[in-house]
């Protein structure tokens, strides 16, 4: 066939690639590396202008972007659209609070500590919540977030509603190397690109195959062979696991760990996040961290008002923009979603 | 009075009719015979614009009313009694009867009132006040002929008229077929038992995958006893 | 006397007062094509979803390999070689034709709990599903996007899923639904070939499709199985011929 009639036929009549069967396009690689290519500079570029804050600013941008990565593998490939990811930010954070709190300050074994109690979490409430489907879904994983979060509110020995402050920031092996904000920066970075590239594989894996297959088509994939339930569970605890270690850092970044990390606002940011940048992209939702908490901070310096544009600007998104900023993105290089 | 020509349907890429062709004249009785699955409920639904048809025509009258909504149609004096009848459950017989009535344009009475449809069925007369679904199988079919007859069609289309009724019920409701005919409106039915059409049918029409296999007269049926096994038996 | 492969005992359903399987049994020995036919409303669709594991029934039993599967889930007797078509095309359309085959090997394939290999690569699982597609005359849409397929091709692809699965037994629910007269002869023709290798249950509304495949016909009407027999047997019973032209007077 010539590219002529190539070009006539539907968008879903194209072939799509046989040899590499990607998943990504070549649109989203080059999202991918520009963004992490531009994240890598910023400490120079920040040093340049003379504004260090921006490393701190950027830091806590990318631990969201984390978590919002995380909650994709759900929402954007699953169809699980969970309102209560934010807790696992917050079981992370606190992972780090309580430990130290307890003398325990080594970054490593409060990770191991943060993803244990998150992936113990994730289990126990989404064998529950994954019993349910659609609003019913959303609805028990909102209720489940909300508990963790007046659990911790209720748990005056490590703060309760004021929260906790850290002394310092954990400690590598010994050292102290994480009390400096670019080392820590650099750290999270690596962390968030890994768990990218960690993710892009998981999602051709067989493994991410039955996870997007169940999306499609659940009566399908049970007609094949496929019980969903444990497949999603798996995907549930992972996305928590991950999400927890974004939380190691927030509480690292901020040295300060609330309860109001878990609130159900946050996991609100989080789908917010995730659906701006374009669901089901991995990059996407990266790009939709970063373009959210950028707006938040810019708009706060025009009013105090400033949720009402930030509301005004995602209606106009929803309405307008398929597929959030990945698919804007994707339209203007004139490439479709391969 | 009624006319389909060509006409193709399909729901969303599962295409049922492949060029249907039909006719009706004013006061003729027609059946739409065949097996299931061939395409007769969806002849009905895209004549009366529950399922836009994807080609061919549709002409009441001379006017092509292909694809137009249900109200359209209805307007233009068809009356649909569906299959599975669809009776308001909430409301009581009386009001199922009075609640989509309509008398004939410019304002005549039509010949169908409340006191006629009682009078062609008197159960209902008795059971006017009990809910839509607190009567029985049959008398929610007579019920939704006299629904369909208090528009006052012209052409009155009845997918399945008798399907699960005892055996007496659907002789009833054969011979208010009959006498609806010869109060003048042109009936559509589809209905299993030709031999009890044939008693009032004019014309017989075959749907087979889609396509009218066969069509003629009730004479010409009887002169063919091998259509009956062909297109209706298994 | 060998056992037949599929058993079914007494089956049962009822929706409240509604008795949409009143009691069915029948015995489809391996190798044969079992059509189920009957009028609207006689169950037929709702048997099948107790036969794959759809829905569950009220009582009864259905042994499938000398096996008693009426307790399993769907993907349990999938395992055990049965699987269904569905009436209204259920494919996973994002997904290539080729992906739609290999999911169906995948799950036969040893675990799917794996995080980091391509699945799309894996050449076994690849092999087997175009061997599926090549059964079914798909092999040459391998790469497409199963969305992109006409309706006859979908149903084709239907079919080479439940292949995929390597089930002895297939379970087919109106798999001409929706075709023309081409798409029909070809899908009859598919079918036919299918016979050679697999037991087949076949509901079907196209008498001539039925005639020419079945082996044997059950007809089912309000739930109930009012005949069992070669297909002329069938046609030249009574009571089927009063259930298919309203003869009161004919039925026994």
């Amino acid at each position: 066939m010539s590219a002529s009639e190539a070009a006539d036929r539907p968008v879903d009549q194209v072939r799509t690639p046989a040899k590499r069967g990607r998943l990504f396009g070549p649109g989203r690689t080059l999202a991918a590396i520009v963004i992490f290519a531009g994240l890598a500079l910023l400490p120079l570029v920040a040093n340049l202008i003379g504004d260090p804050f921006l490393v701190v600013t950027a830091t806590r941008i990318m631990v969201f972007a984390l978590a919002a990565l995380s909650l994709d593998l759900l929402i954007g490939f699953g169809a699980m659209v969970s309102f209560g990811h934010a807790a696992f930010l917050g079981i992370g954070a606190y992972a780090v609070a309580i430990l130290a709190s307890h003398g325990v300050e080594d970054i490593l074994v409060q990770t191991v500590v943060a993803v244990a109690a998150a992936s113990l979490f994730a289990f126990v409430t989404g064998a529950i919540s994954l019993k349910t489907k659609g609003v019913y879904f959303i609805m028990i994983t909102l209720a489940f977030g909300q508990m963790a979060y007046f659990f911790m509110v209720s748990l005056s020995a490590y703060g309760g509603d004021d929260g906790i402050t850290l002394d310092r920031r954990s400690t590598l092996l010994g050292s102290r190397l994480l009390s400096d904000d670019i080392a820590l920066f650099y750290a999270l970075l690596v962390v968030l690109v890994l768990a990218y590239l960690g993710l892009t594989r998981l999602i051709g894996s067989r493994f991410g195959r039955v996870i997007r297959g169940t999306r499609e088509n659940p009566a399908r994939m049970q007609a094949i062979g496929f019980e969903p339930f444990r497949y999603q569970l798996t995907a549930y605890v992972i996305a928590g696991a991950i999400a927890a270690v974004a939380g190691v850092f927030l509480a690292n970044q901020a040295e300060f760990v609330s309860p109001a990390y878990m609130s159900w606002q946050r996991s609100g940011e989080l789908i917010v996040m995730v659906v701006v940048g374009g669901m089901g992209t991995l990059i996407g939702p990266v790009a939709g961290a970063i373009a959210f908490l950028i707006l938040e901070d810019w708009l706060a310096a025009f009013s105090e008002h400033w949720k009402l544009g930030l509301g005004v600007l995602l209606i106009l998104l929803v309405l307008f923009g398929r597929g959030g900023l990945a698919g804007l993105a994707g339209r203007l290089t004139g490439g479709g979603r391969a | 009075m009624l006319k389909v020509e060509a006409l193709e349907s399909a729901y969303g890429d599962s295409r049922i009719l492949f060029g249907i062709e039909l006719a009706v004249a004013a006061g003729e009785a027609v059946t739409l015979i065949g097996r299931n699955g061939m395409g007769k409920t969806t002849t009905v639904k895209s004549i009366f614009g529950l399922l836009k048809p994807t080609a061919g025509r549709v002409l009441i009258d001379g006017d092509d009313l292909t694809g137009q909504p249900p109200h359209r149609i209805a307007q233009h004096g068809l009356g649909l009694v569906p299959e599975g009848r669809q009776i308001f459950p909430t409301l009581t017989v009386e009001e199922n009867l009075v609640a989509t009535r309509r008398s004939r344009d410019g304002g005549k009475a039509g010949r169908w009132t409340l006191e006629e449809v009682y009078r062609l069925f008197p159960r209902l007369k008795e059971r006017r006040r009990n809910m839509g679904n607190q009567i029985s199988g049959g008398e929610q079919q007579m019920l939704a002929i006299g629904r369909a007859l208090m528009t006052n069609p012209r052409l009155v289309v009845l997918d399945e008229a008798t399907e699960g009724l005892a055996p007496l019920i659907r002789e009833e409701i054969w011979a208010c077929l009959a006498a609806i005919k010869q109060a003048g409106a042109a009936i559509l039915v589809i209905d299993k038992n030709v031999e009890a059409l044939s008693r009032f049918a004019d014309r017989h029409v075959v749907i087979e995958k889609g396509r009218v296999a066969w069509e003629g007269t009730t004479a010409d049926l009887i002169a063919t006893p091998e259509i009956k096994d062909r297109f209706l038996h298994v | 006397m060998s056992t037949p492969l599929l058993s079914i005992h007494d089956l049962r359903k009822s929706f409240g007062a509604l008795k949409v399987t009143d009691g069915v049994t029948l015995d489809v020995p391996a190798g044969e094509l079992h059509a189920v036919i009957g009028p609207n409303g006689a169950g037929k669709t709702t048997l099948i979803h107790q036969l794959s594991g759809n829905l569950a029934s009220d009582s009864g039993t259905i042994h499938f390999d000398r096996e008693k599967v009426s307790g399993l889930t769907m993907p349990e007797r999938v395992k055990r070689g049965m699987a269904r078509s569905f009436q209204i095309t259920s494919i996973l359309s994002g997904f290539t034709v080729l992906e739609n085959a290999a999911m169906a090997v995948q799950a036969r394939s040893g675990s799917s709990f794996r995080f980091f290999g391509r699945a799309g690569a894996e050449r076994r699982l690849n092999e087997e599903a175009m061997s599926a597609l090549d059964r079914v005359g798909l092999a040459d849409r391998a790469d497409r996007r199963a969305s992109s397929l006409s309706h006859g091709e979908k149903r084709q692809l239907e079919m080479a899923i439940a292949l995929a699965t390597g089930a002895k037994l297939l379970l087919l629910d109106e798999p001409l639904a929706g075709t023309g007269h081409e798409e029909s002869a070809a899908l009859v023709a598919l079918i036919a070939a299918l016979k050679e290798t697999h037991t087949i249950v076949l509901i079907e509304h196209d008498m001539e499709a039925v005639f020419q495949l079945a082996d044997r016909v059950s007809v089912l009407v309000y739930g109930r199985v009012i005949a069992t027999g070669s297909p002329e047997a069938v046609r030249s019973d009574p009571q089927v011929r009063a259930a298919y032209l309203g003869d009161e007077t004919e039925a026994a």
